[in-house]
């Protein structure tokens, strides 16, 4: 009898332990691909998932995207994607989402409204690519289709992704979103999509989605250009690779694209006298990429003048962009308040309140310090003089 | 509850009632040859009445020419022309009397076999039952006029099939001969590859009608006494009336004749069986078959083939482990799918996701009925390619392949995925044949807890299986030793196979 016990109490266990109960067979659920996230006028929250259609999927010379987009609004974002559920076919299932797009509207507003409900609900996928969008909505965006892939989401997903070879934006996910926009003493940086011309684009190919969006707390304060994104980037050291063009010594029109290999970045602060000093020190090295000018460059002088400008150009970058978080924007998006944070959490304490107002007195120290590793294949150009 | 199940069929297992009871021959009642010659004969027309077969040819010895004398054998169990030329023909021809003494103390039966008869196996009986228990057996018997005792002359003769490579065993490298229905042959085999008077033969004989001939083999001195005891005792307390297989011996000396995991080993293969002697396990050979049991059998033992001993140890060590993905993924696989597409869609690569659901997308039946259905359809084509006549054969890899495979697709009931999966999970149940009954009942155990609570159900009935497996015991032995207990210097031929210098012989 006691065995008998046992037993029902064992297989009680698989019902009791299970959690919640949750089956559903893929081919009764509608995939959110993407999720764009709006404020309507009446400060109402419009949501648009771009949806699978598999039936469209498998298919050889089949015309158009296999998806679809639904719209819903609601007061909140929870409400709209229930509401949701009353238009598409089956349930709306997030598990597999992969880009997460705030409108243009929501992000100045505030994307603390939408952010909660990414957050809390436990079937969002952190994996899901970030972007902001600059002059348009992001029902605009995910009504855009693509020649090349069949799901227009992914399309978009894989061109902020191939910013890593050029440091034009930041290659992110929704986790670090979370990470950024929870800490103390820093403020989101996102990538950010945007339309080539003054039209809206009929294919993604007509998007650009070179740049970053900055953010003071919730809000959006301002975009860097492509060059500014890369003076951030060096900063907080998550340039993956790119190309920085010189001039030739004397010869301006003559320019030579070093390609960037590998970087390295230390933030740090310092007090001085009671004066905070942000500190960076980037290190990079790189290779000749490929020269305009008959010259050979590959000499110890001609190597040293080019590292030497190499420094003079990220010096220049990077200074760029403080200039626009000091003077112009008033934000530290780097996280120089988290480092203070962390080796002063005393005085943090006391200037928490006033920090971006001291980080935009703070002097900078830039240090960079740079390497020409190769010069490719060829060590002179095939045509030297 | 389980007990009194448990108790019900215990009984039916030991109950004499369920026996189905022909009159026994009365076995303790010796019957004496009679003096006359007559009689006897009169006695075994009795005994095999309606039973043609039984030759009864009299002659008379030249030696005693007054004493009448038959020659006697159940047609087609005897060599009739080492008869006719070592028996028959001394007999007949040869008057020897003139070198016996005038006053010789012998019978005349004795004087036959110690002085006429030639054959090898000869000797002497003395009750009737003996004559017609040696006469069923194959020998030939002499019953002399006025002599207590009958000669028999055991020079059996009957067809047997060869010595042939054994199909379900079948080897690249390694012995190609295998064990046939007879019991001599198969005690040949072995005695032929271990030329040592260690190696034991110890013969049973069970089956109350049928008599058949068991021998349990060890060798002396590497088998644990114990083990070679508990197999004898159990043994001897089979009460059964026929023994066609050692299947039957199997299923009366098993530990757990609940259990779905086989505690008792067999093969068809002599170096096996040697291997597996030399590792301290006891074989049973039984006459009729050609399998041959070891015990103790663990599951490891699924694991290793005796093709492993005979190539390179890396190879062996890496063909082992694939063995044990195979078991994992025969076991497992068509649970884990189901459980994904109904449980866990994220853990799925978004790529694979999307072709999973273009192709899921027109089947109307839930991944569990699709699973069952392509699972009992299999085992459908399975079991018919095994009982169907050879020459049908090819109809039913057709029917199989395209009707079912391929037609089964496009009508739409089940996904292309899932058929991969089946066949998947169908050819890796073949790379451990041994275990493929309990892994089917464990694969549908674990699809439907997958269905119900996905993953969670999956890693429930796994632990349920181990814990079930850690308190199994084949004649004594843990059956996941040596993983469970673990013996650190026994693991050297278990997952890996150690090169053959440092494997030491294990004595259990």
């Amino acid at each position: 009898m006691k065995k008998v016990f046992l037993l029902m109490m064992v297989v009680l266990q698989i019902v009791t332990f299970s959690g919640c109960w949750n089956r559903r067979e893929v081919n009764d659920l509608v995939i959110a691909l993407a999720f764009g996230i709006d404020m309507t006028e009446d400060k109402d929250i419009q949501l648009t998932v771009q949806a699978v259609v598999p039936r469209k999927l498998g298919q050889d010379g089949s015309e158009g995207n296999a998806t679809v987009t639904y719209t819903e609004t609601g007061s909140t974002l929870f409400e709209a994607l229930r509401k949701l559920n009353t238009v598409s076919s089956q349930k709306i299932y997030i598990g597999h989402i992969q880009l997460i797009v705030f409108g243009e509207s929501i992000a100045r507003e505030g994307i603390q409204k939408a952010i909660d409900f990414l957050e809390r609900d436990h079937e969002f996928r952190r994996q899901a690519v970030p972007v902001v969008t600059k002059n348009m909505s992001a029902k605009e965006l995910l009504e855009i289709e693509s020649i090349y892939e069949a799901l227009p989401a992914v399309h978009i997903v894989n061109m902020l992704g191939n910013n890593d070879a050029v440091g034009f934006s930041r290659d992110m996910t929704l986790l670090d979103v979370f990470e950024e926009f929870n800490s103390t003493g820093n403020n989101l940086v996102t990538g950010i999509v945007t339309k080539r011309g003054p039209e809206l684009p009929q294919y993604v190919k007509g998007l650009r989605t070179q740049g970053t969006a900055v953010f003071d707390g919730e809000h959006l304060v301002g975009f860097l250009n492509p060059y500014e994104t890369r003076g951030y980037l060096w900063v907080v050291g998550e340039i993956g690779s790119g190309i920085l063009v010189i001039p030739h010594e004397g010869l301006p029109a003559e320019l030579i694209s070093l390609e960037i290999i590998r970087t390295q970045s230390k933030m740090d602060v310092e007090i001085i006298d009671d004066q905070i000093i942000l500190k960076v020190d980037i290190k990079e090295e790189g290779n000749i990429g490929g020269q305009r000018s008959p010259h050979d460059k590959t000499d110890a002088a001609e190597i040293s003048y080019l590292e030497r400008k190499k420094e003079e150009l990220i010096t220049h970058e990077v200074t760029e962009v403080f200039d626009i978080a000091q003077n112009q924007l008033k934000v530290d998006f780097f996280g120089f308040g988290e480092l203070l944070h962390k080796k002063h959490p005393q005085l943090w304490k006391e200037i928490q309140e006033d920090w971006n107002d001291i980080f935009a007195e703070c002097p900078v120290e830039i240090k960079v310090e740079t390497k020409i590793r190769g010069t490719g294949q060829i060590l002179s150009p095939s045509l030297d003089e | 509850m389980f007990r009194k199940i448990t108790g019900i069929m215990k009984y039916l297992k030991y109950s004499p009632a369920n026996r189905h009871s022909l009159t026994p021959i009365p076995k303790d009642v010796e019957e004496k040859l009679g003096l006359d010659i007559e009689t006897t004969k009169k006695r075994l027309d009795e005994i095999f009445h309606h039973n043609e077969g039984l030759i009864i040819r009299p002659f008379k010895i030249r030696t005693f020419p007054r004493n009448r004398s038959f020659i006697c054998y159940i047609e087609g169990l005897v060599d009739t022309d080492a008869m006719e030329l070592n028996v028959l023909k001394p007999l007949m021809n040869q008057d020897i009397s003139p070198f016996l003494g005038i006053k010789t103390s012998k019978t005349i039966t004795s004087v036959l076999v110690e002085e006429m008869i030639t054959s090898v196996n000869t000797f002497l009986v003395g009750s009737l039952n003996q004559v017609v228990d040696e006469l069923l057996k194959g020998g030939t018997v002499i019953i002399v006029d006025e002599s207590p005792s009958a000669v028999v002359i055991s020079a059996t003769h009957w067809e047997t099939r060869g010595v042939t490579e054994p199909s379900a065993e079948t080897v690249i490298r390694g012995p190609r001969e295998g064990f046939n229905e007879d019991i001599t042959t198969n005690i040949t085999l072995i005695r032929r590859k271990v030329k040592s008077p260690k190696l034991k033969f110890e013969c049973i004989t069970r089956g109350i009608y049928s008599k058949t001939n068991l021998a349990i083999c060890y060798i002396d001195g590497i088998a644990s006494p114990k083990i070679v005891e508990e197999v004898k005792s159990r043994i001897e307390k089979i009460n059964i009336d026929v023994v066609l297989e050692s299947g039957y011996i199997e299923e009366f000396i098993d530990d757990q004749p609940f259990s779905t995991f086989p505690t008792v080993g067999t093969t068809e293969k002599p170096d096996v069986v040697v291997g597996k002697i030399f590792e301290g396990r006891v074989a049973i050979l039984c006459d009729g078959t050609p399998f041959v049991l070891t015990v103790p059998h663990l599951a490891v033992e699924h694991l290793q083939t005796s093709e492993d001993y005979y190539i390179k140890w890396p190879f062996a060590t890496t063909l082992r482990i694939f063995r044990l993905l195979a078991l994992v993924l025969t076991a497992t696989l068509p649970a884990v799918y189901v459980g994904v597409q109904t449980f866990h869609h994220e853990i799925i690569p978004f790529k694979l996701f999307l072709s999973i659901v273009s192709s899921r997308e027109p089947i109307p039946l839930s991944s569990l009925t699709e699973a069952l259905l392509m699972i009992v359809i299999f085992k459908l084509i399975n079991e018919a390619g095994i009982r169907m006549p050879k020459a049908v054969g090819q109809a039913i890899s057709i029917v199989g392949a395209i009707v079912l495979g391929q037609g089964v697709v496009e009508a739409g009931i089940a996904s292309p995925l899932m058929i991969i999966i089946v066949a998947l999970t169908a050819i890796t149940s073949f790379v451990v044949p041994g275990l493929q009954n309990s892994i089917f009942l464990i694969r549908i155990l674990l699809l439907l807890l997958a269905s119900i609570v996905g993953f969670y159900g999956i890693a429930f009935g796994l632990i349920f299986i181990f814990v079930y497996m850690c308190n199994l015991r084949s004649f004594g032995v843990p059956y996941l030793s040596p993983f469970a207990p673990t013996s650190v210097e026994d693991l050297e031929d278990t997952l890996i196979r150690a090169p053959l210098w440092t494997l030491l012989i294990k004595r259990r």
